[in-house]
């Protein structure tokens, strides 16, 4: 088969479409990986469609993204496999959940992670909670030495009132 | 959970939905709008959709194998399986341009195939044709729209 009439027959874009036949993708993926243009032509149309779904873009509204990050916060996977190394009692309480969530692979809970999400705004605040405690700091070692230094003039000027006693 | 391996290593190993989102969110909403009317259920559709990326993204990570989606024609086949099926009669590309150049026929096949994925057997079924003609079209509408939108 001459490739260049393959490229032209329009399979090409049913493919990048997604619908080809499982039989012409087949035959596509091996050119694919014989013939250069094959390849080229495939990065092209991908190219095209991207330049299309640009033109027909619309901005999603601001803290779309905080919205996603939140749903996809909490996920935690359950593996389908359990290490072997695990006590039985946890293998147990596995092999029981595994019963009830069968169906489920992934389930949504509230993450155990050891980090935590906070808003921006809070780094501000503990901005200033950092600053403040330093000034509070020096503030109390300004005034422990006042302090000391106070107490040491005092007991030199009684021992003086009673050397001149 | 694997061995040796903490619930935040594996959710900052799901493929980087930001870098995602921050270049296909836009295409993304512009194409469930042709087929979800409803611009809040778009939207919620989208949440939906990156939701599901991330945790197919978790899975394969977890199974050793690439992640899901690194181009937006991935990300359009991924997203039309969480999309209902609509029938578009009347195409919206965005510039009347496109419509202008394109036949109804050419706009007709591209629409059935962009926004609903269906095979060429099954447009040409649809649309009383002959599979070599729905590949044609097909052809002929990304030619024209390549030279409307190309470089």
């Amino acid at each position: 088969m001459e490739i260049k009439n393959y490229i032209a027959s329009g399979v090409l874009e049913a493919y990048v479409m997604g619908s080809a036949s499982e039989t012409e993708t087949a035959e596509l993926l091996k050119l694919k990986a014989k013939y250069p243009e094959v390849a080229d032509a495939l990065f092209e149309l991908e190219m095209d469609l991207e330049r299309i779904a640009q033109q027909m873009s619309i901005n999603p509204p601001p803290g779309t993204l905080e919205k996603i990050e939140d749903a996809i916060g909490g996920l935690v996977k359950v593996e389908d496999r359990m290490p072997d190394d695990r006590p039985p009692f946890e293998k147990y309480e596995y092999q029981n959940f595994n019963k009830r969530e069968a169906n489920n692979q992934f389930i949504e809970v509230e993450s155990s992670s050891s980090y935590m999400r906070i808003h921006k705004a809070w780094r501000w605040v503990f901005a200033a909670v950092f600053v403040l405690g330093k000034i509070f700091l020096g503030f109390a070692i300004y005034y422990y030495l006042e302090n000391r230094q106070a107490l040491k003039t005092i007991e030199k000027l009684e021992k003086q009132q009673e050397v001149i006693r | 959970m694997l061995k040796g391996q903490t619930e935040a290593d594996m959710i900052l190993k799901v493929p980087d939905i930001r870098l995602l989102y921050n270049k296909y969110s836009g295409m993304l909403l512009g194409f469930i709008s042709q087929i979800i009317d409803d611009r809040s259920q778009a939207e919620q559709q989208m949440i939906n959709i990156f939701k599901e990326l991330a945790k197919n993204g978790l899975k394969n990570n977890l199974t050793t194998q690439s992640s899901v989606v690194t181009s937006w024609n991935e990300l359009r086949k991924f997203a039309l399986t969480y999309l209902p099926v609509k029938t578009i009669t009347q195409p919206s590309m965005a510039k009347p341009v496109i419509k202008q150049h394109l036949t109804e026929q050419e706009q007709q096949v591209f629409n059935i195939a962009y926004y609903q994925k269906q095979s060429v057997s099954a447009i040409a079924v649809q649309l009383k044709q002959t599979e070599d003609s729905i590949r044609e079209t097909l052809k002929k509408a990304f030619a024209v729209m390549k030279q409307n939108y190309g470089n």
